[in-house]
């Protein structure tokens, strides 16, 4: 192969080293508004009374738009809407203004104007009477039935403030699942262990907050330059609010987004919604920057809450029966409540270890607080960190060194399991014995030490997906097309949210045509570059784009090399031709791709293929060793070391992958010792702000080391796995583990902050 | 309306502006200096750092009257006819560069840094972006690109 | 808006007083900024003293350092002349923010925000510095205590009054200085706890100490009982660590949502005061570890 494998330098460079790739809030257009948005300061009101009339007369006001003016029907945020398989449907329970509000920060109104300080002002004018209401805030008092109901509407009939369903994910090795076959897994238990962990919403923090500019024309077209990593279930989800044709919405980025981690898969906050609206009724094109501070207290975060599970093993430590639950707090509106329960649960417990007997139960409980939603590991961050916490327990009690407990208990090829796929290759030991060397596990483990700053080591492992089929509706289509002049184009609307997925998308689509990638180029992030795609979520984009690329070029290399076989050309049989790097050869002749694309296209003649397709699904494996120092007597946890060994299936560019594993690393080691959002009842979160969020900086990482491991999958291009989500996964339990090392004491709250370290010491009598 | 002097990327200028206003909405509404981004509007995060006087500052935070006679660098002032600065090769060939938001200020906080001393150690390195916050890449790449083009640098690049 | 670029300390405070308070003081800008970008703050007029050029510079004149008001904090953090002196400004100089802030943020305008735990004021603080102050009385010194009137509230008037700059004596050879700070994350942080001390130490006894602590009160707050306790004693760990227990009764640590409750600083504060003494016993050659 040229290209796959190679350290190529990110084709977007250029633009974002010199500051002129565009992004969504450098974008002008002509006559164009500005918008702000006026958000309920109560977590549960009744608007009583809404007048407007001092905003829309102070001068330079263009539209003002609430429940009064603007359309009612419900939806979902999230792309769920438009993923969701049947026989389920998705939970449609938002509106893009509300007259009851359901958290702080919940939209009410937005105004249009000629300036941004102008609807500031304006904002300020419009003048509400609201009636308070009862609320709640935590998932577990939000399911006693006693609590206030967040969604009355929209909420599960039967289990209270439920929202959509409770996810069951249920497997057994020998016999049909039952509940009672799960007991009798137990019954098998020499050993049970359990384990509890209540972890904190943790916010994305991407880079450029939510943005969006509108543009609505009279004829009925709207376009939508916006900062989603889903331009087309965007579209699909504006054109359903909207009660518009599909082909008359646009939606793209312009084309860059400051990254996403899942933050704006479907609608950017409502950032694209509010614009549209108000665009509509001003026929003009509107703006809407998100402030840094509405961004943290009004768009999706990280799931928090509350997990539990107990694990049954033999005394030769195989593990028997697992039973997990998680009541994980979804917020006001469900979003992605109920795929996020379910993956929680597929692949945070499900996934890792051969389990004979399982049951996961997940509850996604409506409170009234900001909806949480996709981020980076999807609910798998959730589940692995119980799982392991429980593992790690296991094998104190069996008094077996963790590692070799696990490496027993994997998942293998063969193993029987929940998937309704194959497993593939798995690496999940060569990267547990490669974290293991990095950190010096058998050196440093179980050391027993006497001063205040303590060291300590631990190790988790994990797995994830490489897209969401066949779980949710998963699939994209590409264009393939070559140039008059022999280059080759891609288009897809697939976006580039920060990973270098285009990159790594043109050296495949390169070395699976055989042609240079100096010449190649990729249209993406606009759902008009191409017929359907899912957009940048699941771990997927490179894994799912490249699936559909072999198809593609493969039919487009069949038509470039029987057209070159004919005999105005090379005159010979078409299957003794090659392409490579631009040149087809064969029995001795040779033309360039260059030449033939132009005869071609003096007689009328194309090469392009449109294709779509399902992609397979890879389990790509993961395990992470820290290391951490605990100053005893102030509770300060600090991380010294990740060594993240990664089983990727194959690298396609070994410094883009690298990239993913560092930056997901960093966003658990924040999630394990700093990053929380602390809500205040009657004010809302604290956390307005970067200073009010403690999420890593540039002086205040540990050393990162990344091991890529490559298994080969079977089923991949080229052997290949996604790695986008699964750098931040196994991060969390590692350090809790290496933190038990130091202090002897397992924690079982995150994150690891200097009040709960302390009190977790004293409690345990270690001070 | 008051007269503002000052020299942006190597050329001096005379403009009109509204004193009240930051200077990061000076360069980004009145010069189209988009490069420059805003990521909090705070001091809080980088993004919208240039340099001032030989020295890093967030735009964000201060009023644009202060650049009263001060020469003033932005991204779109790195690099001479379409070659770029090795601080920009370097952040590209090292991948240190995901989502590129934070990259225009973290590339300033750079510049300044090794403009003042082209032999940091990784303290240094890190003090210097201590200020700039980048959500991609857990910063392993953006501290060996600096330290790249620092090599660089020294050899006179 | 009015903007002026003040060229003396006298212009600006002449600046000021033509505008009947409608004006007020900007130096580094790093908190006037983010409050007129929150409507927080609406001046008409803004008065720059970042180019007044008596009061840039650091100095030395008869026995005293002179730090010019419009002097940045990391103008500060890297002098030569204040590390020989006070290593432990340096250092608090340098924690504010991030070096973006340091390159426009002064030190006064860190003690002029009044925040109780502002890292350069706790660190100048226990210096025993004196604010020289321009009004239209004319001039006259302020102490560290006399900054403060509340939680966020200088007793200064920004649309009055000019800070100039400021005296701090030098130490002897036996009187040493240092700063600790518990913090979540190095930049971009306010700390959880900081604590500064000064002292002088003959023979390894403590002659006089001088401790402040934040945030633990309005401003950087003294801890006099510790410090009346540890007069005459030897630095020893015990007596270090009993000063920091007595120095809870001088503090009033508030909850933070994000910063530690009241019960987890009133734990960390005596450790805190205890490891800013260990710093001057290190400094002074009788502490060999550290902390």
């Amino acid at each position: 192969m040229k290209y796959v494998g190679k350290n190529i330098p990110r084709n977007d460079g250029f633009d974002k080293a010199t500051g002129l790739g565009q992004f969504t809030m450098d974008v002008s257009m002509p006559h164009m508004l500005y918008a702000r948005v006026l958000r309920s300061p109560y977590a549960h009101a009744k608007v009583v009374k809404i007048d407007t009339s001092a905003a829309e007369a102070l001068p330079g006001v263009v539209t003002v738009c609430t429940f009064e003016n603007t359309t009612n029907k419900p939806f979902n945020t999230s792309a769920t809407m438009v993923t969701t398989p049947r026989p389920a449907e998705p939970v449609r329970d938002q509106t893009i203004f509300t007259d009851e509000p359901k958290y702080i920060g919940d939209e009410v109104a937005a105004v249009a104007a000629e300036t941004e300080a102008i609807a500031a002002e304006a904002i300020k004018r419009i003048k509400v009477e609201y009636e308070v209401l009862p609320a709640v805030y935590d998932p577990v008092e939000a399911l006693k039935p006693d609590s206030p109901e967040v969604q009355p509407l929209y909420g599960n009939k039967e289990h209270h403030n439920v929202c959509g369903e409770i996810v069951r994910v249920t497997f057994c090795e020998h016999e049909p699942y039952s509940d009672e076959a799960l007991e009798r897994g137990f019954a098998q238990a020499d050993v049970i262990v359990d384990a509890d962990i209540k972890l904190p919403r943790v916010k994305q923090c991407q880079m450029e907050v939510h943005a969006a500019v509108a543009s609505y024309k009279a004829n009925g077209t709207l376009e939508i330059i916006s900062t989603t990593q889903t331009p087309t279930p965007t579209k699909m989800i504006v054109a359903y609010a909207f009660d518009l044709p599909e082909s008359k919405v646009r939606v793209r980025n312009p084309p860059y987004l400051g990254g996403g981690f899942g933050v704006r898969i479907g609608i950017s906050g409502k950032a694209e919604l509010l614009a549209a609206a108000l665009s509509m009724k001003a026929l003009r094109p509107v703006k809407i920057v998100y402030s840094r501070e509405e961004d943290f207290i009004a768009s999706d975060t990280r799931h928090g809450g509350y997990m539990h599970a107990r694990l049954g093993a033999k005394k030769d430590g195989t593990f028997l029966a697992l039973d997990t639950t998680a009541k994980l707090n979804t917020g006001a509106y469900c979003t992605f409540g109920v795929e996020l329960l379910a993956v929680c649960g597929v692949c945070g417990t499900a996934g890792t270890y051969h389990i004979p007997y399982l049951r996961y139960m997940g509850y996604p409980v409506y409170t009234n607080q900001q909806t949480a939603g996709a981020f980076r590991g999807f609910g798998t961050p959730q589940g692995t960190a119980v799982v392991e916490a429980c593992v790690d327990k296991l094998a104190k009690v069996l008094d077996m060194d963790p590692i070799r407990l696990r490496k027993m208990n994997t998942m293998k090829p063969d193993d029987k399991n929940f998937f309704p796929f194959s497993v593939g290759s798995v690496g999940t030991n060569e990267c547990l014995d490669k974290a293991a060397a990095e950190i010096g596990w058998y050196e440093k483990r179980g050391k027993v030490q006497t001063g205040n700053k303590r060291r300590g080591v631990g190790i988790a492992c994990n797995t994830h997906v490489s897209n969401a089929a066949p779980f949710c509706v998963d699939y994209n289509a590409v264009n393939m097309i070559i140039e008059q002049d022999g280059s080759l184009r891609i288009n897809t609307a697939i976006p580039e949210i920060g990973p270098g997925s285009t990159t790594a998308l043109i050296q495949v689509a390169c070395d699976l045509l055989g042609v240079p990638f100096e010449t190649t180029t990729i249209i993406f992030g606009d759902s008009a570059a191409a017929p359907f795609d899912i957009g940048s979520h699941a771990t997927r984009t490179l894994y799912s784009v490249s699936q559909v690329m072999e198809d593609a070029a493969a039919e487009l290399k069949a038509d470039i090399l029987s057209y070159a076989a004919g005999k105005d050309f090379l005159d010979t049989d078409a299957s003794a031709l090659t392409l490579e790097n631009g040149i087809i050869s064969g029995n001795g002749k040779e033309m360039t791709l260059k030449a033939l694309a132009y005869e071609a296209h003096l007689k009328g003649k194309q090469f392009l293929v449109s294709k779509c397709k399902v992609p397979d699904n890879s389990l790509p494996f993961a395990a992470q060793a820290a290391e951490v120092e605990v100053d005893m007597e102030l509770g300060l946890v600090k991380v010294l070391k990740i060594a993240a060994a990664h089983d990727v299936g194959k690298v396609i560019n070994p410094r883009l992958c690298e990239g993913q594993v560092e930056g997901g690393v960093l966003q658990g080691v924040g999630w394990a010792v700093r990053e929380e959002m602390t809500y205040e009842e009657g004010k809302g979160f604290y956390n307005t702000g970067f200073h009010k969020y403690m999420l890593p900086t540039a002086d205040d990482h540990p050393e990162i080391i990344s091991i890529l491991v490559e298994s080969n999958d079977p089923k991949g291009t080229f052997g290949m796995k996604g790695i986008g989500e699964v750098g931040c996964i196994p991060t969390l339990p590692a350090i809790f583990s290496a933190v038990e090392d130091a202090t002897g004491v397992r924690f079982e709250e995150a994150p690891l902050t200097p009040d709960r370290v302390l009190a977790g010491l004293k409690a345990a009598g270690k001070i | 309306m008051e007269k503002l002097n000052m020299t942006i990327n190597g050329k001096a200028i005379s403009v009109d502006v509204d004193p009240g206003i930051r200077l990061v909405d000076f360069l980004r509404d009145n010069l189209f200096l988009t490069g420059t981004k805003i990521g909090c509007g705070k001091g809080e995060c980088g993004a919208c750092t240039v340099i001032m006087n030989g020295k890093a500052v967030t735009s964000c935070i201060i009023p644009v009257m202060r650049a009263q006679g001060a020469v003033i660098e932005t991204i779109e002032g790195l690099g001479k006819n379409g070659k770029l600065h090795p601080i920009q090769e370097e952040f590209i060939n090292k991948g240190a560069i995901q989502c590129g938001f934070c990259t225009p200020g973290m590339i300033m906080s750079s510049k300044a840094l090794l403009d003042e001393n082209n032999a940091p150690t990784s303290d240094e390195v890190r003090e210097a972006l201590g200020g700039n916050i980048c959500r991609c890449t857990g910063y392993v790449k953006i501290e060996e690109a600096v330290m790249a083009a620092a090599d660089r640098m020294r050899k006179g690049e | 808006m009015k903007y002026i670029l003040a060229k003396s300390a006298a212009e600006a405070l002449e600046a000021l007083l033509a505008e009947e308070g409608k004006a007020r003081i900007i130096a580094g800008g790093s908190d006037v900024m983010v409050d007129m970008e929150a409507g927080k703050l609406a001046p008409q007029t803004l008065v720059d003293i970042t180019t007044a050029d008596d009061m840039k510079g650091i100095r030395i004149q008869d026995d005293q350092l002179i730090i010019g008001a419009a002097v940045t904090l990391t103008e500060i953090a890297r002098s030569p002349l204040i590390r020989q002196y006070f290593p432990s400004l340096c250092k608090g100089a340098g924690s504010v923010g991030s070096l973006q802030i340091r390159n426009s943020a002064t030190l006064v305008g860190n003690v002029v925000t009044a925040q109780p735990a502002a890292d350069a004021a706790m660190a100048v603080a226990p210096l025993d510095p004196r604010f020289v102050v321009l009004s239209k009385d004319g001039i006259r010194e302020l102490a560290m205590g006399e900054m403060y009137a509340g939680f966020g509230k200088s007793t200064l008037n920004s649309t009055a009054e000019v800070v100039k700059e400021i005296h701090i004596p030098l130490p002897a050879d036996d009187e040493k200085a240092s700063f600790v700070r518990l913090e979540l994350r190095k930049s971009l942080s306010l700390p959880m706890l900081n604590v500064a001390a000064m002292a002088k130490v003959t023979d390894g006894f403590f002659q006089w100490v001088r401790i402040t602590m934040g945030p633990v009160g309005v401003g950087p707050t003294r801890a006099f009982e510790a410090e009346e306790w540890l007069k005459g004693k030897a630095l020893t760990p015990e007596n270090m660590a009993e000063a920091g227990r007595l120095a809870l009764h001088n503090a009033k640590p508030r909850s933070n949502p994000l910063r530690g409750s009241k019960k987890y600083r009133e734990h960390a504060l005596p450790i805190l005061v205890r490891r800013a003494l260990e710093g001057i016993a290190k400094q002074m050659g009788l502490l060999h570890f550290d902390n």
